[in-house]
């Protein structure tokens, strides 16, 4: 099945208008809900919280979701954040002017990815294994550069960029940016036909290893942006930053539409995704229900999403099964 | 990754005409792990004063006993070319469901311990029921339960902990028998059942067989979803299992019991040899998989470094035995071309 | 033919090999000039009897608390002239704290002090490493059913709590809604802490405390989160009492972040150091603490004493530090300050 979607690109696009109807469905109902019996979902302050959220798991899932759609998976990306974090930390504490702070902190969370996509690539190692490999190497390397402590206060200036609508905002250019990637240009194609069938694009000549250690590169900048953010919101970091977050980018993943197995799904998906972790978990938290219950939430929306595609899946055999009954007559009427 | 290209792999990696040539060939699975772990006794030998010591081993073997009853059950999983993340998970629900049946209801230790592994086993259909007659990805079906069986642990005793486990338990896990902590012996007996059952049964090669490829098992008459939910529901039961045990070593029951135990279990299969992709599965490597990691961080521990030290080791040893793999693979591949 | 197709299958191995090679080589050398910096004192206790060594177990690593207790036991070593080791465990998480004090038994150190995650879940392994020998302790946290010998701490578990919830109360005028937040579940002496703040708000009629006490793990981005939750779900908050040391500076943060800076008020236990912004900025109120160095220091003293056979004795006096008192197996030093605005300065922990 996923050879016949990459075979044909205009499938996907008719696709595309389909896959995230459920997460938007469940978005679109829980803020309705919300607003309707929570008056303080709607106030600004908590809007600001959510989009933050939001922002934080997004950033990370869109790089995910890119990964994903090459068929791999990055276990690594929460690891990678907190490694990056940490550098850029270190360097605003010893007093490194905080630009070039961030210009490290990005190119440590690249050559994370690049390890990864190096890895996988050069070598032919399962992702899943790899970046398994790296999320431990990762955590543990900065835990014992750091000393696990923790780095706080930054400058203000910096500080100030985590505060408000900057994440959300940097979120949304994130999206509308890996979105049209996917979507307008040859490499966002290419990234989708691998993830349809890796064979299929090795035999028709693409660059497939190059595009999946630049897919693991982006999946690690996304990481150190995220990582950024996050810092300048909390005014803190540590290398236990964001553990489970991986998780939580691969659920925002699934629950957006996108297929584990690589091929089918968009970033716009994933984005969904992180949106309705950001909001259902605000729900808890508005419904004075202790935040760590939101495994039961997650658990419930991945199964929900999972079942959808179930579904989708089983519908689509059936039209093809008829299309093959109607073609395989009509050649039998010729 | 499609499945084709990993039939075609598996195809090239062909054990039985792979063994007539070559001397490199005929080394078995397990050589990678053997490997590390014996470099990494004998460097810990020579230079940790108390390595050797007997204490020492008997520290070793306790503390492998939980990761070896999950890896030992996540062996099957993998060999049928799923994964199962919810593992660590169950062990902090069934910890937890443990202590407050036998300290806050009062009810019998016995009950309370099948209770446990009744919930674990639960755990586990689901888990089978969702992949294997739903036909979700064990990925998924397991991160759901990942997420919702750590939540559920934390509502059991509303976050709480649970004390005062019953003596009976506390004091079992600290005994031994025939000079081996009793806790591993539990391991051991799991892992050798497991290795039995692999190897001489018939349900064991099933097992493979199903990894191997799917659809000819399906079209051989083999009740494939049967033998994939039941193989979930068994490692679901092994986490009851290890959250006994995991209660009984720390004579409490804790919420946050099982935390990275999944990551473990699956660092110690693919050690040992098992391939990630399935189809083949060794639990002698397995377990040695297990002990290499024990081994590893108790010599971190012993040589005063970092915890961290642990972390990063354990990394490195699973991207080397992972290469070390490949290139046994290829070297078998190799001499079926040559032979050809 | 043959030698030469082996020739080059394996030097395309080594080729192949080179980029992993290079990446893990790149990624050791990180590690181990990471961890070179503080593995210099250990591996020489490991001949037994010929120089004294005590081990320091905290509950984990990764807050300057836990920083600060380290340079306390490096300053132990050197003006004892012991070893003294000091370590915790990744995460705050009993089982990882006990398989690392069960490594620690294997050495046989000649004591252990053990600040536990877990106050319960700790006492197998205390009992074990008594067995075998090991002389074992507690400080800053305490197991008081286990078999450890005694407790160094500088405050009344309890009364800290209480003096935290009054001070608290004073800053908020006697009436509102107060949050409690707290690290792990477990640790005995934040446990305590809390239970004397709910003891002492019960007293004041105006002060409700809202349930449930939030519990951060020791962890402190974790805790910024939280108190940013909690200060929307609550809009209408008076004041928060801390019972571990990241989260005083964690909830100043999350006032910033809110835009609540003075009208929600902030006391609890912290490092001076790293609330030192919160309290200039009127974010957090005040602080009681003690110098966790001192604090480790001291009880790397009374340890040291107690194997040369000079167990504590209550009314004594110690150097530099003046009256400690011990009954129940708890030895309480007097080495609390109370850190506001006007003092933060004069702290350089």
């Amino acid at each position: 099945m996923s050879n016949r979607t990459a075979s044909r690109p205009r499938k996907i696009f008719a696709l595309f208008t389909i896959r995230e109807l459920p997460a938007l469905a469940i978005l679109l109902v829980s803020i309705v809900w919300l607003s309707l019996t929570r008056p303080a979902f709607r106030s600004i302050d908590n809007l600001t919280a959510v989009g933050q959220d939001a922002a934080f798991v997004g950033i990370l899932a869109c790089g995910e979701a890119l990964v994903i759609l090459t068929g791999g998976i990055d276990l690594s990306v929460a690891a990678n954040l907190a490694m990056s974090g940490c550098v850029a930390g270190m360097m605003m504490i010893a007093g490194v002017a905080w630009p070039l702070a961030v210009v490290a902190a990005l190119a440590v969370a690249g050559l994370g990815g690049l390890v990864n996509g190096v890895l996988i690539t050069y070598r032919r190692l399962p992702p899943i294994l790899v970046t398994l490999a790296t999320w431990f190497i990762f955590r543990s390397i900065i835990s014992i550069v750091t000393h696990s402590r923790n780095y706080a206060p930054f400058p203000n200036s910096f500080a100030n960029l985590g505060g408000g609508n900057l994440p959300f905002v940097v979120f949304v250019l994130v999206v509308i940016g890996l979105a049209l990637m996917t979507l307008r240009t040859r490499f966002g194609r290419r990234v989708i036909a691998i993830g349809g069938s890796e064979t299929a694009s090795e035999l028709s000549g693409l660059p497939v290893d190059a595009i999946k250690r630049r897919v693991y590169l982006i999946a690690g900048l996304c990481a150190g942006l995220s990582a950024l953010l996050m810092m300048a919101r909390n005014n803190n970091v540590e290398s236990s930053v964001a553990s489970g977050y991986e998780l939580h980018a691969i659920a925002a993943v699934v629950v957006g539409g996108v297929r584990l197995s690589g091929g089918e799904g968009t970033i716009l998906g994933a984005a969904l995704g992180a949106a309705i972790y950001a909001v259902l978990h605000d729900a808890l938290i508005l419904y004075g229900q202790r935040a760590e219950l939101y495994g039961l939430i997650t658990g419930a929306i991945i199964l929900a999403a999972a079942f959808g595609e179930v579904l989708r899946r089983r519908v689509e055999e059936s039209k093809y099964k008829a299309a093959n009954i109607a073609v395989t007559g009509e050649t039998a009427s010729k | 990754m499609s499945d084709r290209t990993d039939a075609a792999r598996r195809a090239k990696a062909l054990p039985r005409s792979a063994r007539r040539k070559g001397p490199l060939n005929r080394l078995p699975p397990e050589t990678g792990v053997a490997v590390v772990l014996i470099i990494a006794v004998l460097y810990l030998s020579f230079t940790q004063p108390y390595f050797l010591q007997r204490d020492n081993f008997r520290l070793i073997a306790k503390q492998s006993a939980e990761i070896g009853i999950l890896a030992t059950g996540m062996t099957y999983i993998i060999a049928t070319g799923g994964i199962d993340i919810s593992v660590g998970s169950v062990v902090g629900l069934c910890s937890l469901v443990l202590g407050a049946l036998s300290v806050v209801l009062g009810w019998s230790l016995w009950i309370s311990i099948i209770v446990c592994l009744g919930v674990g086993a639960a755990c586990g259909l689901i888990n089978g029921l969702l992949i294997a007659r739903v036909g979700m990805p064990s990925i998924i079906a397991t991160l759901a339960m990942y997420a919702a069986a750590r939540a559920g642990a934390l509502l059991v005793h509303s976050g709480g902990h649970i004390s005062n486990i019953p003596t009976d338990l506390v004091n079992f896990a600290q005994t031994d028998f025939a000079g081996v902590p009793s806790v591993a012996w539990i391991a051991i007996i799991v892992a050798v059942s497991g290795a039995v059952i692999l190897r001489r049964t018939n349900a064991g090669r099933l097992v493979l067989a199903l990894g191997g490829n799917r659809e000819a098992s399906r079209m051989s008459g083999v009740n494939v979803k049967l033998v994939e939910m039941l193989i979930y529901t068994a490692v679901g039961m092994l986490a009851g299992l290890a959250a006994v045990i995991t209660t009984a070593r720390a004579a409490t029951a804790e919420p946050n019991a099982g935390t990275t135990y999944e990551i473990q279990a699956i660092t110690a299969v693919v050690l040992g040899g098992t391939p990630i992709t399935g189809g083949r599965a060794t639990i002698l490597g397995t377990i040695l998989g297990v002990i290499t990691v024990t081994v590893l961080r108790d010599g971190v521990a012993l040589a005063g470094q970092d915890a961290n030290m642990q972390q990063l080791i354990i990394g490195v040893a699973l991207l080397i035995a992972v290469e070390v793999e490949r290139w046994r693979l290829r070297q078998a591949a190799a001499s079926i071309e040559v032979a050809a | 033919m043959g030698n030469r197709r082996s020739f080059v299958r394996s030097h395309r191995l080594l080729i192949q090999l080179r980029y992993p090679a290079v990446l893990l080589g790149a990624l050791i050398l990180l590690g181990i000039t990471g961890c070179s910096k503080e593995g210099s004192q250990t591996s020489a206790s490991n001949a037994p009897g010929h120089k004294r060594t005590i081990v320091f177990v905290f509950k984990v690593a990764g807050i300057s608390y836990s920083a600060a207790c380290r340079r306390g036991a490096e300053e132990a070593a050197k003006k004892l002239g012991i070893n003294v080791e000091y370590m915790a465990p990744q995460q705050a998480l009993a089982d990882m704290q006990r398989d690392m004090i069960e490594t620690q038994i294997v050495r046989h150190p000649d004591a252990i002090v053990i600040s536990p995650d877990d106050s319960e879940a700790i006492k197998p392994v205390i009992a074990e490493a008594m067995r075998k020998g090991i002389k074992v302790f507690t400080w800053d946290s305490d197991s008081k059913t286990s078999q450890r010998i005694f407790y160094v701490a500088a405050v009344d578990d309890v009364q800290i709590g209480e003096d935290i919830a009054n001070a608290l109360a004073k800053a908020i005028n006697y009436k509102g809604k107060v949050l409690i937040m707290s690290g792990g579940r477990g640790a005995d002496n934040l446990n305590k802490h809390v239970d004397g703040m709910e003891m002492a708000f019960s007293k004041y009629p105006g002060i409700t405390v809202i349930k449930p006490v939030l519990y951060n793990d020791d962890d402190k981005s974790k805790a910024v989160n939280m108190a940013i939750e909690a200060l929307q779900q609550h809009p209408n908050v008076a004041g928060i009492a801390c019972a571990n040391s990241p989260s005083p500076p964690a909830c100043g943060e999350a006032l910033e972040r809110t835009g609540k800076v003075g009208k929600v008020k902030v006391w609890g236990l912290a490092l001076p150091s790293e609330t030192r912004p919160y309290l200039k900025n009127g974010s957090v109120t005040g602080l009681y603490l003690w110098d966790p160095a001192q604090l480790t220091y001291l009880a790397a003293v009374l340890v040291n004493n107690d194997l040369s056979g000079h167990p504590p004795v209550n009314g004594e006096t110690l150097d530099h530090v003046g009256k400690i008192t011990y009954k129940d197996g708890q030895v309480t030093l007097p080495i609390r300050l109370t850190i506001t605005k006007q003092n933060v300065d004069q702290f350089n922990f």
